[in-house]
Order: structure tokens, then C-alpha cells, then sequence
């Protein structure tokens, strides 16, 4: 059974008022959806409390709940819509996006640099960072992305970027050595 | 893998060491965690790696956390709803609560409501969020319990004693605890159960004091790198000696509680007089959230044990597990509120019959 299979079959149990598999739900997509969210506000407690609020709202409703083909995007689209929602009823928020993307289209997805930099709440730090991604070559940048935020293993790393398990973790490791370096 | 040579980089890149920081795999943030604990001398090193593994993955955060908050606010959501619908009128309105549709409007009314529950539970959560809560206890040295970053950690003593430790709290046995002569040294907080032994007194060491106690039930709290300590009694009768001048001593009734400070002179102010402390989580005013880490409301509702072991072993940090495989369909519904574990499953045991046994860091329940 691959993954979207096994999502929808935790989505039907949950219908039958399983919790256990809300929460196999949850381990799931927890990642795919904190990444997903980033992207739309770089703030990772507002996306955290969105996506608790989300299997809240889901366990509510479980009685009502329709069949759902693809769960995952069924979850994004919910998910950017309470978000977005959440953007324009909350003043705090809406000024930190106005501030950082304001020319960007609503809905526009952020760049892997711009969400870690946003994400910093230190403002030291973030414009340290600022500074030392940019100190990394296009390659370098691509391979921590990969690595950290998309959270692939090596092998994957390698895989996608046609080069040696060895390469990718030695591209990472003098990335980690020059960032280190400038963040000090 | 000689993880001791490991410079910051070399964590950072380490694989096992970023799923660690993710909580995205069990065992390898159980075997971090030991391992941090293990080395402290590379606490620094592992401490600037984390900073910037979270600092790249943009905080996305730890799923075990996440999910233990998720688990933890529907108990308490439950119980919370069980408090406010408990009329039968009420209950009515509860089957037909407003379903919140797909459509866009309602959600921030299902929205608000979460937040206001997310209150309700804030003063538990401030302790929660700052901890990276493990299954795993770590047995640091023979005799010695840490609770580490575990919210709670629960030991029966051989005795049958019971010790509940808070947040980064350890107890270190006597030598000769098994053979009869009771005696522990506490380092920061801990709940106590003493089970009652007239020919054996129960002694318990702090950096501040030292406690005499028969049969009792009381909480600790001693941290070294604070500027005093309180002891409070909830049952029972406890002399507390001052480690500085043994002149200095008082014995507690029940509902009182002494702090000794680090100031000069009257370093045993006379007991004063406490309101009950059996209160709801919910209640934080004053001197009564000192037992709030240990007394928190844990609800069932009609579940099985196997489900109910799950919570209490997350809920008193100790680990529980079945000899016999039946046991696991037995259904209980009930609340606690002020109940140590032992007595949460004696409670359960009323209504339908089951034994268990019990090791220090293990309980198993049979048929």
C-alpha cells in the first residue's frame, strides 16, 4: 500500500471514529504540512497552532466528513485556507507579510532563504543568516534545502541531484562549515 | 560511531542526530537524549548544532511533541467538555454541538473555541513546551532515578513506596535502601507516597533539609540553584530538619508546608496554614500550583485498558505492559484527579478485576 493509499484509509477509520488513526494521520503529514504552511506564513507557531486546530476541527467533524481521493491535498487546501484566513484576521500577522513579501502575490509560495530568514525571530540573528546564505553557492544552497527543510536522507539527496551519497554529504558538510563560520 | 570526537558540524550533518531534532524517529531521539545526558561535557557543541539544524528546517519542530501536545489537549478538551455539558440538558447540546461545515466562515469559530481551550491548558503547556518528552528513563548509576526532561516520572521504591519526579529532578537511593534502612537524597522536586512502616522511619535528604516521615504523602521541591526549599504535606505526619542548624525543626500537619531559605536566620519560619491542594488543573492562583505538575485531571470514558495503561504510562512517566493479552479488551470509564498511579489502577480494579505487579521503572498488569 503506498502512502496516499494508507492516508485514505486512516481518513475512512477516522469517519468511523477510530482516533488512533487520526493521530497515524498525523504522524503522516505532520512534516509535509508544516513545510506546506511555511510557505504561506514563514512563522512556524501560527502554522504549528493551524495545524492542531485543523485535526481538531477534523476529529469534530468526523461524522460529516466525506470520502476524500487525496487526503494530502484535501490537508493543504484546508490548511492554506484557515492560513489565509488567519492573515486576514490577524493584524500581527498581516504586518509581517506585508513586511516581507508584499509585493508577492497572496498565495505566491516563499523561497527556502526567505523562510528560514523570516522564521529567525532574533533579529541579530536573522540578519546574520541573511549574510551567510549568501556566502553559499547555488549547488550548496540546494543540497541543505533538500537536506534540512525537505528532510531527505542522503541517498534521496544524491538520487535527485545525480551524484555520489559522498559528494552530497561533503557539498552539505562545507555548507554547514561556511554558515557556521559567518553565524558566528 | 565515536560521536565524542564529533565537532557541531559533524551533529549537524549526522542523519540520526537531525531525526533527533525533528522527533521524526523514536529510537533515535531516545538514543540521543541518553546520549546527551551520558556526555555532558559536549552539551555546548550539541546544544549550537541544534540551533542550526532547527534554524535550516525553519522550525519545523518535533513530531513527538507535537503530537504529545495534540494527544494531551484532546484529554484535557474531553474532561473539559464533560465539566461544562454536565447537566443532562446539557448533554443534549452536546450531541448536537455545531459541526463546523467545509465552509470557510465557521472555521474561525471552531478556531476561537480551540483557542480557548488552549487556555485552559496553558499552565501545563509552559512546562511541556519547553521539555523533549521521552519514553525512555535514564538510569544514570545504581540506585539513581533522573526524570531528565520528562514532565513526570513515576518510581516505586521496593519498598512500594512511591516517588513521582517533576522536570529535571533526580533521586539517588541509599546504599542499603533494599535491605530495610529507608533513606533517598533528592535533587530538585519530587511527590512522595511513603508507605507506612512504624519500625522503619522514612528519611529523605535535601541540600536544605532533611525530612523524618511514617506513612505519608507529601511533595519536595529543592532545586540547587535556587535560593530555597518547600516541603508540603498532604496526609499524614513529617518532621523537617534544617540541614544548616538541626535546632531548627518542625513537624508539619497535614496541609501545611515549610520553606527554608538560603537567608540568614529563621531559616524555619513557622508552618503556615494552606488551603486544601487538591485542586483542578485549571486553578492557578498562588501557593496552590505547587502540586500543579503531578495534579492534573486525567479522564476516561469508557475505554479499553490497554488505552488506559497507554495514558497513565505517559501520564505518571512509567512504563506499563501485559503479561496477559485479554486484560487489554476490559472497558473502564472514570477521572482522576489526585490519584498516584498505583491507586488510579486499584480504582480500575474495583470495577473489573485484574492484577499487576511492579518493578521500579515497570508495572505489569495480568489477569
Amino acid at each position: 500500500m503506498d502512502q496516499d493509499e494508507m492516508n485514505r484509509a486512516l481518513w475512512q477509520k477516522i469517519r468511523e471514529a477510530d482516533q488512533q488513526s487520526l493521530f497515524d494521520l498525523y504522524d503522516a503529514v505532520y512534516f509535509h504540512l508544516v513545510r506546506f504552511g511555511l510557505k504561506i506564513i514563514p512563522q512556524d507557531e501560527v502554522v504549528k497552532d493551524a495545524i492542531m486546530a485543523l485535526f481538531f476541527k477534523i476529529w469534530d467533524n468526523r461524522k460529516k466528513l466525506s470520502e476524500v481521493s487525496n487526503v494530502k491535498s484535501y490537508l493543504f487546501t484546508a490548511l492554506k485556507r484557515a492560513l489565509l484566513d488567519k492573515v486576514a484576521n490577524d493584524e500581527k500577522v498581516s504586518k509581517a507579510i506585508k513586511e516581507y513579501s508584499f509585493e508577492k502575490e497572496r498565495g505566491e509560495e516563499l523561497a527556502y532563504e526567505e523562510i528560514i530568514i523570516i522564521a529567525q525571530e532574533d533579529e541579530l540573528l536573522r540578519n546574520k543568516l541573511s549574510l551567510a546564505i549568501k556566502q553559499l553557492t547555488p549547488k550548496q544552497g540546494e543540497l541543505i534545502r533538500l537536506k534540512f527543510y525537505e528532510g531527505l536522507s542522503y541517498e534521496e539527496v544524491a538520487l535527485q541531484t545525480s551524484q555520489s551519497i559522498k559528494t552530497a554529504y561533503n557539498t552539505i558538510y562545507n555548507a554547514i562549515t561556511t554558515l557556521r563560520a559567518h553565524l558566528k | 560511531m565515536e560521536y565524542n570526537s564529533f565537532l557541531p558540524e559533524d551533529f549537524i550533518c549526522d542523519e540520526s542526530f537531525q531525526n533527533f531534532c525533528l522527533g521524526a524517529v523514536q529510537k533515535d531521539v531516545q538514543f540521543w537524549q541518553r546520549w546527551i545526558a551520558q556526555n555532558p561535557q559536549k552539551k555546548n557543541d550539541v546544544e549550537q548544532a541544534m540551533q542550526i539544524v532547527r534554524m535550516l528546517n525553519a522550525n519545523q519542530g518535533s513530531l513527538l511533541e507535537q503530537k504529545s501536545i495534540l494527544k494531551d489537549t484532546f484529554i484535557r478538551r474531553e474532561s473539559f467538555r464533560k465539566k461544562v455539558f454536565d447537566t443532562p440538558n446539557a448533554k443534549a447540546e452536546l450531541e448536537r454541538q455545531p459541526i463546523v461545515s467545509i465552509k470557510r466562515k465557521y472555521f474561525l469559530a471552531a478556531a476561537a473555541a480551540c483557542a480557548a481551550l488552549f487556555i485552559l491548558a496553558g499552565a501545563y503547556w509552559l512546562q511541556k513546551d519547553l521539555s523533549e518528552k521521552g519514553n525512555e528513563k535514564e538510569v544514570a548509576g545504581k540506585g539513581v532515578y533522573q526524570s531528565g526532561l520528562q514532565p513526570r516520572n513515576t518510581i516505586i521504591l521496593s519498598d512500594g513506596s512511591l516517588v513521582t519526579l517533576a522536570k529535571n529532578s533526580s533521586i539517588k537511593l541509599g546504599e542499603n535502601f533494599s535491605s530495610g534502612k529507608r533513606e533517598l537524597t533528592l535533587y530538585g522536586e519530587a511527590y512522595f507516597d511513603i508507605k507506612h512502616d512504624s519500625t522503619s522511619p522514612f528519611r529523605v535528604h535535601t541540600s536544605r533539609m532533611e525530612l523524618v516521615v511514617l506513612g505519608t504523602v507529601f511533595s519536595v521541591r529543592d532545586f540547587t540553584d535556587s535560593s530555597s526549599s518547600e516541603a508540603l504535606l498532604i496526609s499524614g505526619r513529617l518532621r523537617v530538619t534544617s540541614k544548616r542548624d538541626s535546632k531548627y525543626m518542625v513537624v508539619l500537619k497535614p496541609n501545611e508546608s515549610v520553606v527554608i531559605t538560603d537567608k540568614e536566620n529563621k531559616e524555619v519560619a513557622q508552618p503556615k496554614a494552606m488551603e486544601p491542594i487538591f485542586v483542578a488543573a485549571t486553578d492557578t492562583a498562588g501557593n496552590k500550583r505547587n502540586l500543579g505538575w503531578i495534579h492534573n485531571r486525567l479522564s476516561i470514558d469508557d475505554e479499553p485498558l490497554s488505552e488506559i495503561a497507554q495514558k497513565l504510562q505517559e501520564w505518571y512517566g512509567i512504563q506499563i505492559t501485559f503479561a496477559d493479552e485479554s486484560v487489554k479488551n476490559y472497558r473502564y470509564s472514570g477521572i482522576f484527579e489526585s490519584e498516584t498511579v498505583v491507586q488510579a489502577l486499584q480504582a480500575l480494579q474495583l470495577s473489573y478485576p485484574f492484577k499487576f505487579t511492579s518493578t521500579p521503572q515497570q508495572i505489569i498488569i495480568t489477569k
